[in-house]
């Protein structure tokens, strides 16, 4: 009982710790963890990825027909 | 030159011509001279007015003419809707990839059985000469799609190859993933084919950074070499796959599921051919000094055994290096005494050089009562990997040094040293 204190603070400072502690993705050994390759650079594959979806133009004003040398002068 | 381009060429010309007319300046004459001549300048840009008239008339006449031949008919038109879809396919969606990568693992070994050395060209079963896949689509941002497509191709595999049989031929490819998956950031994972059980792994756990060469399945290392036996003076039919076993779980036919991470815990299990199941329960975490991770699996194997009890931790100084990682499981022997296995192991890591960091470790694993009642095996290996990190090399070697003790025999220790590399690309 003497010895309550001291247990108390050991799993205060047990809690504070594990406050700061952060999950991560560990390796897994004998699979292949990501990292760079040597010929597919730092992503450690080749990526073949489809591109984003062509946009469409945006809605252009009306073309003008040009101008005639016999049309009367425009606004 | 067609018409219409000649009419098109001609009337700027026409129209240069014209404003040189108009821009030349008059010598210094008389005022009726200049009348007339001004006069008769009128009188020119009136025809080349009317000229242009007819030019740009014809000029209508031949772009009409153009757009009739031009026009498709009306059968190959597109809906817009099908115009969409056609770009959609060329150019794609975002979210969606195919990633393609592998690895070659290779090693020489020298084996010391008591009475002979041999030397080995193998493919590395830590961690075999493998192909991979990896399909992914996200229909939504909380839920990814998936395809998982692994194979090795281990020509004269590391456990195979044996003082007996040094060539084990060609080799062909195997299958490691042929999975499906549907994975929910809320809901967790979804995994359906061939791949890790749920204790796949338990007791694999381990931060040394040197499970290339030495991780807790020593018997992939050397698994096929056999002991030789004393009393016989001859090779036994005992290898060190068949002593060494860690009891970790397979690759199987499997329906897996695995939850969302919670405080970096993570729950799994999964039920596989032959009525076998498995559970496990995973943690990773870390702080500014540690990285520490622990996973403990139960197992029903199938078969005549009842049970396999998987655990394994593993803890990351990262100011110091240093590593410590331990493994422990059992196993039903159906009739006898059950299998147990330990391992430990200490590690060190450090960036010794700028191109890659340099890991060393200790190991020792004791296997009992695998092969046959009363069997104690014991390994020591000392293993160093040095990377190179922008290429992904690793280069390592190593010396393990396993042993069995069995009542009825009188076995030599064997001896192993290993070189080799890894390349991934």
């Amino acid at each position: 009982m003497r010895h309550r204190p001291l247990f108390v603070l050991a799993a205060l400072a047990l809690l504070v710790n594990c406050s700061t502690v952060e999950p991560f993705d560990p390796p897994v050994a004998g699979e292949m963890n990501p990292r760079p390759g040597l010929f597919s650079g730092p992503d450690g594959a080749f990526v073949l990825q489809r591109r984003e979806p062509a946009t469409p133009p945006a809605e252009q004003p009306a073309e003008q027909p040009p101008r005639r040398l016999t049309d009367p002068p425009r606004p | 030159m067609s018409e219409a381009q000649t009419i098109v060429w001609s009337a700027p010309a026409l129209l240069v011509a014209g404003s040189l007319l108009v821009a030349t300046p008059a010598p210094a004459q008389t005022v009726e001279e200049l009348r007339e001549l001004i006069e008769l300048q009128r009188q020119q840009i009136e025809q080349q007015a009317r000229q242009l008239e007819v030019l740009e008339g014809r000029l209508d006449e031949l772009e009409a003419q153009a757009i009739d031949v031009e026009e498709p008919p009306p059968a190959t038109v597109l809906p817009p809707s099908v115009v969409a879809e056609e770009a959609r396919v060329r150019s794609g969606d975002t979210g969606v990839s195919l990633a393609i990568s592998g690895q070659i693992n290779r090693m020489v070994t020298v084996a010391d059985d008591g009475d002979d050395t041999k030397v080995f060209s193998v493919d590395n079963t830590n961690s075999s000469s493998r192909i991979r896949f990896v399909g992914t689509a996200s229909p939504t941002e909380e839920i990814t799609v998936g395809t998982l497509l692994e194979a090795e191709l281990r020509s004269n595999a590391s456990t195979e190859v044996s003082q007996l049989d040094e060539d084990t031929g060609t080799a062909n490819f195997r299958d490691r993933h042929v999975d499906i998956f549907v994975e929910h950031e809320a809901l967790g994972k979804l995994s359906l084919g061939q791949g890790s059980t749920a204790y796949d792994g338990a007791t694999q756990v381990d931060l040394s950074g040197t499970s290339v060469i030495a991780y807790s399945g020593i018997a992939d290392l050397a698994g096929g070499l056999l002991f030789f036996d004393d009393d016989l003076d001859a090779l036994s039919d005992t290898s060190i796959g068949t002593v060494f076993n860690s009891f970790d779980g397979p690759r199987l036919d499997r329906l897996r599921y695995d939850t969302p991470r919670f405080a970096g815990f993570t729950l799994s299990g999964d039920l596989a051919a032959d009525q076998r199941w498995s559970t496990a329960l995973r943690w990773a975490g870390k702080t500014s000094a540690w990285r520490a991770v622990a996973a403990a699996a139960y197992a029903d194997p199938g078969g005549d055994r009842d049970w396999v009890v998987n655990s394994s931790a593993s803890l990351l100084h990262e100011a110091t290096g240093v590593s410590v990682t331990a493994a422990a499981s059992g196993r039903d022997n159906s009739g006898r005494d059950n299998g147990f296995y330990l391992y430990g192991k200490l590690g060190w890591q450090r960036d010794l050089f700028s191109f890659g960091r340099t890991f060393l470790s200790l190991d020792y694993a004791r296997s009992d009562d695998v092969a046959v009642e009363g069997d104690e095996a014991t390994s020591v290996g000392l293993f160093a990997v040095q990377t190179v990190h922008d290429f992904g090399i690793d280069v390592y070697g190593g010396y393990r040094f396993p042993r069995l003790d069995r009542d009825t025999a009188s076995f030599d220790d064997i001896h192993t040293f290993t070189l080799g590399s890894r390349v991934r690309f």
